[in-house]
C-alpha cells in the first residue's frame, strides 16, 4: 500500500508524491527505512539525502537540512528548514558554491553559517552523483 | 506669456511629475503586498506543525522545566527587545507606530529598574534609536523588504543565545501585525521564554503515541529554538506585508493630494491666461477706439 510524502518548510508546503513505497532517511541516530503502515514516529534528521522509492521502483532523492520526519500511517511529513527537491538540484551552481564556501572557511575558521551551508552543498553534490548512477 | 502664467505652468509640471512617481510607487507596493501576503500564508503550515509537534512532545516529556527556553525567570533584570522596521521610508506612519511600541517597552523596563537589550531590523529603526542615544545590541539592515528564513534564523539565534546566557530574562518583539491590506497594527509579543500555553495540549487531549528517535527530550531540545525562529520569521513576514500596505496607502494619499493640487493650479493658470487675454483685447479695443476717434476728427 503506497503512502503520501509531503515536504513542509518555512517557505512552502509541497506534496512530493502519493505513491511512495519506501522512504529512506538519515536520522541523527542512524539511517531509517519507512514503509506504509509504519508505527507513528517522529525522527530528528541530520543533513543529508532522503530517498523515496515510488511505485514502479522509481527512486527520487532530495536533500534535507535541519529537519524532522513525521510518519503517521498514510502520510510521511518531512518538516525541515531546508529541502532541495530532486528537480531543483543545480549541480553547476552547487559546485561553485562549494568552492566559494571552502575559500571563505579557509579564511575564517569560525564561519558557522558557511560551514552548515557547505555541509548542505556537499550533500547535494553527493545526491547528484547517486541520481546519475 | 505673463510671469504668473509661466510660474503656474511650471508648478503644474512639477506636481505632475511627482504624481507620476507616487502613482508608480503605489502600483509597485500593491503588487508587493500580494507577494508578501503569500509568503505569510506559506510560512504558516511549517510553524503550525512545529508548534503541534512541540505540544505533543511537551505532553510526554515530564521534565519540561529542564529546558531553559521554557523557563520563566523569577526576576527580570534585563528585557530584550526586537523591533522590526523598514529600510525605506515613504510608508506613512508604519515605522513610527512600531518604534513607539518598542520605546514603550524600553521605558517601562527602565521604570522598573530593568536594563534593556535592543535589537533592530531595518534602517529606519537603526537611525531613529541611534539618533536618540539608545544602546543598540545588534542590528540587521537590508532584509525587511523580503525577509528570508535565513535572516530570521540569524536574528532568532542571537536572541536565543542572549537569553540562554542570561543576558536577557525576557525577550519581546515589536512588529506590525498584518490583518488585511486595509488594517495593520503595531504590537508586541513575547518570544522568550516560550509562552507555556502556546506549547501545551488542550487539557483532555491525549497525545498520539509516537515513537521518538532520539528520545523526546532530545527532540524537544531541537524543536524549541526552531519554534522561536518561526515566531521571529512570522513577525518579519507580517511586518514586510504591513510595510507594503502602509506604503501603498501613503502613496495613494499622495497621488490624490497631487491630483487635487493639480486641479487648483489649473484653475489659477486658466484665470491668469484669461486675464492676460482680457488685457490684450482691452489693448486692441483701446487702440482701435483711438484710431476710430482720430479718423472721425479728420473727416470733420
Amino acid at each position: 500500500m503506497p503512502f503520501t510524502v509531503q515536504v513542509v518548510t518555512p517557505d512552502r508546503e509541497v506534496s512530493v508524491c502519493d505513491d511512495a513505497k519506501l522512504l529512506i532517511a538519515k536520522g541523527i541516530e542512524g539511517d531509517i527505512g519507512i514503509m506504509a503502515g509504519h508505527a507513528p514516529v517522529l525522527i530528528a534528521l541530520s543533513v543529508g539525502p532522503l530517498t523515496l522509492v515510488r511505485e514502479g521502483d522509481v527512486r527520487q532523492t532530495m536533500v534535507v537540512d535541519g529537519g524532522f520526519l513525521q510518519m503517521n500511517g498514510e502520510t510521511a511529513i518531512v518538516l525541515a528548514e531546508y529541502v532541495i527537491l530532486p528537480q531543483e538540484i543545480d549541480i553547476e551552481a552547487t559546485r561553485a558554491e562549494i568552492t566559494e564556501l571552502e575559500r571563505r572557511i579557509a579564511a575564517d575558521g569560525e564561519a558557522v553559517e558557511e560551514k552548515s551551508r557547505l555541509a548542505r552543498a556537499k550533500a547535494i553534490e553527493a545526491v547528484h552523483g547517486i541520481e546519475r548512477m | 506669456m505673463g510671469a504668473k502664467l509661466r510660474e503656474t505652468r511650471r508648478r503644474i509640471r512639477g506636481v505632475q511629475s511627482t504624481m507620476k512617481i507616487t502613482r508608480a510607487m503605489e502600483l509597485i507596493a500593491t503588487s508587493r503586498i500580494v507577494k508578501a501576503q503569500q509568503r505569510v500564508v506559506a510560512a504558516r503550515p511549517y510553524a503550525e506543525r512545529i508548534q503541534q509537534a512541540l505540544k505533543e512532545l511537551a505532553g510526554i516529556s515530564e521534565a519540561k522545566s529542564q529546558f531553559p527556553l521554557l523557563q520563566a525567570r523569577e526576576q527580570t533584570r534585563t528585557v530584550g527587545v526586537l523591533v522590526i522596521t523598514s529600510d525605506r521610508g515613504l510608508a506613512g506612519g508604519y515605522n513610527s507606530s512600531v518604534i513607539r511600541v518598542a520605546e514603550r517597552i524600553i521605558r517601562e523596563a527602565q521604570r522598573n529598574g530593568q536594563g534593556y537589550r535592543l535589537h533592530i531590523v531595518g534602517k529606519k529603526g537603526v537611525s531613529y534609536f541611534r539618533f536618540r542615544g539608545y544602546d543598540i545590541a545588534s542590528s540587521v539592515q537590508g532584509v525587511s523588504d523580503t525577509p528570508r528564513y535565513e535572516d530570521a534564523e540569524a536574528v532568532g539565534r542571537r536572541l536565543i543565545d542572549e537569553f540562554s546566557a542570561g543576558e536577557s530574562d525576557q525577550v519581546l518583539v515589536a512588529y506590525t501585525n498584518f490583518r488585511s491590506a486595509g488594517s495593520q497594527r503595531a504590537l508586541s509579543t513575547q518570544v522568550l521564554p516560550i509562552v507555556k500555553e502556546d506549547v501545551e495540549l488542550e487539557p483532555g487531549t491525549i497525545p498520539p503515541l509516537y515513537e521518538f528517535e532520539p528520545e523526546p527530550a532530545a527532540i524537544l531540545e531541537l524543536l524549541l529554538p526552531r519554534y522561536v525562529i518561526t515566531i521571529v520569521y512570522a513577525a518579519m513576514l507580517e511586518s514586510s506585508a504591513s510595510e507594503h500596505a502602509a506604503r501603498r496607502r501613503a502613496m495613494k494619499t499622495a497621488t490624490e493630494n497631487a491630483q487635487e493640487l493639480l486641479g487648483d493650479l489649473t484653475r489659477v493658470a486658466n484665470l491668469a491666461r484669461q486675464s492676460e487675454i482680457t488685457t490684450e483685447i482691452m489693448d486692441i479695443v483701446g487702440g482701435a477706439e483711438a484710431l476710430r476717434k482720430q479718423a472721425q476728427k479728420a473727416s470733420v
